[in-house]
């Protein structure tokens, strides 16, 4: 598998899309709707109430999507056995729009299809930016820390080779100073999204400078949001230096563009590279992120 | 593209330090001293407070290359060869994930246990091998063993049979290739069965048997059996052993009541873990003459000053400043007890009534001697000088300055609990200072210390925890809430000559909070106070201890600095939240099952 310079559009065989409540679920549909010969719409069993999700969900249902709403314990059930179903005989092109996906979700769709898609497809990843929205004011304490999905928790390791932390910054304030207080791992590395919506940036340096003025500026990197490929080829490169002396993680916090890259990064280096996620669990409050209009996108080839 | 580049984090962090570096660096203090006794011993102590640093600086390795004029005589006096074996968070937790899931797989749980003892055995072989190498670098040869090579391949051959691996030379760095090749041999065993698509594709690794302890004292014997060593007893340091497998965990601690003669234990720990007995056992073997106990909080005065004046000496002389450390920092000036004392009774009547109560005459303090109200002065003039700098005529005064008489190089040192690594991290800010003014100003330390207490809050906000009436989220929540019932003692309407200050945990309603204050421990918040007639108290049992507050917080909630009167958690946190009964810790450890998340 590699992932393309650039990403191809046209049409899909497939397209999987997220149903959510955020106003931004739907641009992508919007975008490539028409150019998809299936759909398949995921949704949430929970918050199906709030801002935008009934409306989203007309949308979808007008255009005669198949509709799934399941939490994320049982949404990569759905989803293999939907795959499963397919029988594919050839190549395909698939659509994926991870905007109001979870991390936990979109790890296991993007496994899912990396196993069941045949050689030679295409996965086209594509991401709705969202509008600037402030962090929470209140503190986020860290309760769940565990593998982005069970088929990326990589091997037990070596006991004896210290611990190499990634984390992608979010703009969370601490977040990433809790887990890296929990770990008290050996190597920290930090890569901070630079986007269109430059007050992110602001906030994600501000929110996250006790970790960053307790490391070396040289374990700090910067990553463009809208260049998923160059950014690919950073994080691979670091993962395969730290490799040598210690024993990588990867923590993608964050625009989950990075999510997305980590999880393909972590099928390709199975088992040698664990992706994590974090969550401040059920106390996240719901906000609604219209988009900004920059669509982010890369195609992976199988 | 990347090199591995050392950072400011990773120079706080022991366990990242080269051998070399660790030794460059040590200060000597009393506690490794006790450490380096032939004891086992169990040393507790939270993040940062030097526990990786002192059981590294007992391996054969560090000893040899240690070159402080103290060294010739710990070299002589230490009669083990320390083995240290370092675990790792992020390892244990992939570990208890995985635990969770082998339960498929035939001998899933011992194979995964094995890693670990496997992981033992490598940094023993590696111990033994430089204890045999002639490396010209060695100058003191501590520990250093000549053997044959038809020895060595005897020894390695008697050792690759116990522990069930294959060098493909009969040499001792073979033998510990050998031994790292098997972890990777187990650990790619697990993973290929727990894939249903590689399931089958390798086959079961053949592992050591027995327990941890019973393999350690057969190795042991073997060796000294080839160096004529009878009786040489083997240190093995395990570092933060409540990050190894809890099967592990409680085997090790057992076998320091009567385990293999030539071993020796030596266990770092922090404050509190739950499901580990350690010292609750009425065998006579737990004597303090068998095994020893180690607490690296609540350092005298004294010994802590002299430790931390040493560490930050060295990072200053290391930045070309020379002379005496105290120097560079401005000191407070005393205050006046007449002073504070004329203006206290002035602006606060219930002041003014406590001295009269006590025929305190202001203008006669300076005559007062020990038989005549100098004790009761002492014991009530910080408090009346604390109570005096945030009282105004009408109340409290709202100053964000906390008093002066919270800095300088001795109360700096104190604030950081003589913790090696926040001592680190605090002198460091200062070098720039130095370096631009010559004198660091009070101002300077002041802001400095506030921003090591912010950094330190963001660390504890990140620790989630909850009641039952939602009140706490975060173990500063819990702290906040302490200190600031302890402020009140201080200021509050009512002069108080003896504010409670430190907190016990004897009534049964404390039951519900004491995870939380383990938590608070661990991470340094919470300190155990020590009791002279006590030298150790059970971690495990914490219902006996007695608690402070970390002395980082004082300048900023304007605290004492000494252990103040004691008042139970729940009557305080009922004072507060009189809703509040329970608060649950959020143990991310256990916490790693999938969840649905927005």
């Amino acid at each position: 598998m590699k992932i393309l310079k650039s990403f191809i559009g046209g049409e899909f065989d497939l397209a999987i899309f997220g149903l959510g409540f955020e106003s931004r679920a739907i641009s992508a549909f919007d975008k490539y709707g028409s150019d998809c010969s299936e759909l398949l719409v995921i949704g949430y069993d929970i918050n199906t109430d709030k801002f935008s999700y009934q409306v989203n969900k007309s949308k979808y249902l007008e255009s005669k999507a198949n509709i799934i709403e399941h939490g994320d314990e049982s949404v990569s059930r759905h989803v293999d056995g939907f795959l499963f179903g397919k029988n594919f005989d050839g190549p395909v092109n698939v659509l994926l729009d991870i905007t109001v996906m979870s991390r936990h979700r979109l790890a296991c769709i993007i496994c899912s299809l990396m196993d069941s898609l045949p050689e030679h497809s295409t996965l086209s990843v594509v991401y709705t930016l969202s509008d600037y929205i402030p962090p929470p004011n209140e503190d986020t304490p860290i309760k769940y820390l565990c593998e982005i999905t069970s088929q990326l928790g990589g091997s037990i390791g070596d006991p004896s080779l210290p611990t190499s932390v990634i984390f992608g910054l979010g703009y969370e304030k601490s977040k990433a100073l809790g887990v890296a207080n929990f770990l008290d791992s050996g190597f920290i590395y930090t890569f901070i999204p630079k986007s269109p919506v430059t007050k992110f940036e602001t906030d994600v340096v501000d929110n996250n400078k006790d970790l960053l003025d307790s490391i070396s500026s040289d374990n700090v990197f910067f990553y463009d949001v809208c260049q998923p490929y160059s950014t690919y080829l950073d994080l691979k490169s670091l993962v395969q230096s730290l490799n040598k002396f210690s024993r990588p993680l990867i923590i993608p916090l964050g625009p989950k563009i990075l999510a997305v890259l980590s999880v393909i990064l972590g099928k390709e280096l199975y088992p040698n590279l664990p992706v994590w996620r974090v969550s401040s669990g059920y106390s996240e409050v719901p906000v609604d992120r219209p988009a900004s209009g920059v669509e982010v996108n890369f195609t992976l080839k199988l | 593209m990347f090199e591995k580049a050392p950072s400011i984090y990773e120079s706080f962090n022991a366990r990242t330090l080269t051998t070399q570096e660790l030794c460059d660096s040590f200060i000597v203090s009393e506690h490794f001293q006790n450490l380096a006794s032939s004891n086992h011993t169990i040393m507790i102590g939270p993040r940062g407070s030097g526990k990786t640093t002192l059981m590294r600086m007992l391996q054969v390795e560090a000893l040899e290359i240690w070159n402080d004029s103290s060294a010739p005589k710990f070299r002589n006096s230490i009669s083990f060869s320390g083995v240290f074996i370092p675990t790792d968070r992020f390892w244990k937790t992939q570990f208890d994930i995985i635990k969770d899931k082998v339960g498929s797989i035939e001998e899933g749980g011992r194979l995964l246990e094995s890693i670990f003892v496997y992981h033992t055995l490598e940094r023993m072989a590696s111990t033994i091998g430089y204890r045999v190498a002639q490396a010209p670098r060695k100058k003191n040869n501590f520990k250093s063993v000549v053997i044959k090579k038809v020895d060595e391949a005897e020894l390695v051959g008697e050792l690759a049979q116990l522990w069930h691996v294959s060098p493909k030379i009969c040499s001792l760095r073979s033998l510990e290739v050998s031994v790292t090749n098997k972890k990777k041999e187990v650990s790619d065993y697990i993973t290929s069965s727990l894939d249903r698509k590689t399931i089958g594709h390798i086959n079961k690794p053949d592992i050591v048997t027995g327990g941890i302890s019973s393999i350690l004292g057969a190795s042991t014997r073997i060796v000294n059996s080839y160096f004529n060593e009878c009786g040489h007893k083997w240190s093995f340091l395990f570092d933060e052993l409540e990050l190894a497998p809890e099967e592990i965990i409680q085997p090790l601690v057992d076998s320091m009541r009567g385990g293999p003669e030539d071993v020796i234990f030596k266990l770092s720990l922090s404050p509190y873990h739950k499901n580990l007995e350690v010292t609750k056992c009425s065998d006579s073997s737990m004597s303090n003459q068998d095994l020893s106990f180690i607490n690296l909080t609540g350092n005298s005065d004294k010994m802590g000053l002299e430790f931390s004046k040493k560490l930050c000496s060295n990072i200053f002389k290391k930045n070309n400043l020379n002379d005496d450390i105290e120097s560079y920092f401005e000191e407070p000036k005393p205050f006046s007890v007449e002073d504070t004392f004329r203006e206290l009774s002035e602006k606060d009547l219930t002041f003014k009534e406590y001295l009269d109560d006590q025929r305190i005459n202001i203008d006669d303090i300076r005559n007062y001697g020990d038989k005549n109200k100098g004790p009761t002065v002492r014991k009530i003039k910080f408090v009346a000088h604390l109570r005096n700098y945030y009282r105004k005529e009408s109340g409290l005064a709202s100053r964000k300055r906390p008093p002066d008489s919270y800095v300088g190089f001795s109360n700096l040192c104190k604030a950081m609990e003589y913790n090696p690594r926040m001592l680190i991290g605090l002198i460091n800010k200062f070098i720039s200072i130095v370096k631009e003014k010559k004198t660091i100003p009070i101002t300077s330390q002041l802001e400095c210390l506030n921003d090591t207490f912010r950094s330190y809050n963001a660390l504890l906000r990140t620790i989630a925890i909850s009641s039952d009436d939602n009140s706490y989220n975060t173990i500063f929540d819990l702290i906040e809430t302490i200190a600031t019932s302890f402020k009140e003692e201080i200021v509050g309407a009512q002069f108080c000559p003896e504010p409670k200050g430190t907190l016990t945990f004897k009534k049964d309603e404390n039951i519900g909070y004491l995870a939380a204050v383990g938590f608070a421990l661990n991470a340094g918040a919470l300190i155990i106070v020590k009791n002279s007639d006590e030298p150790f108290h059970d971690f495990k049992d914490l219902r006996k201890a007695r608690c402070r507050l970390s002395y980082l917080f004082s300048h900023r909630f304007g605290l004492l600095t000494t252990k103040p009167r004691e008042i139970e958690l729940v009557d305080l946190l009922k004072r507060s939240n009189p809703r509040s009964s329970v608060i649950k810790v959020v143990d991310l450890a256990e916490n790693n099952k999938q969840i649905d998340l927005l």
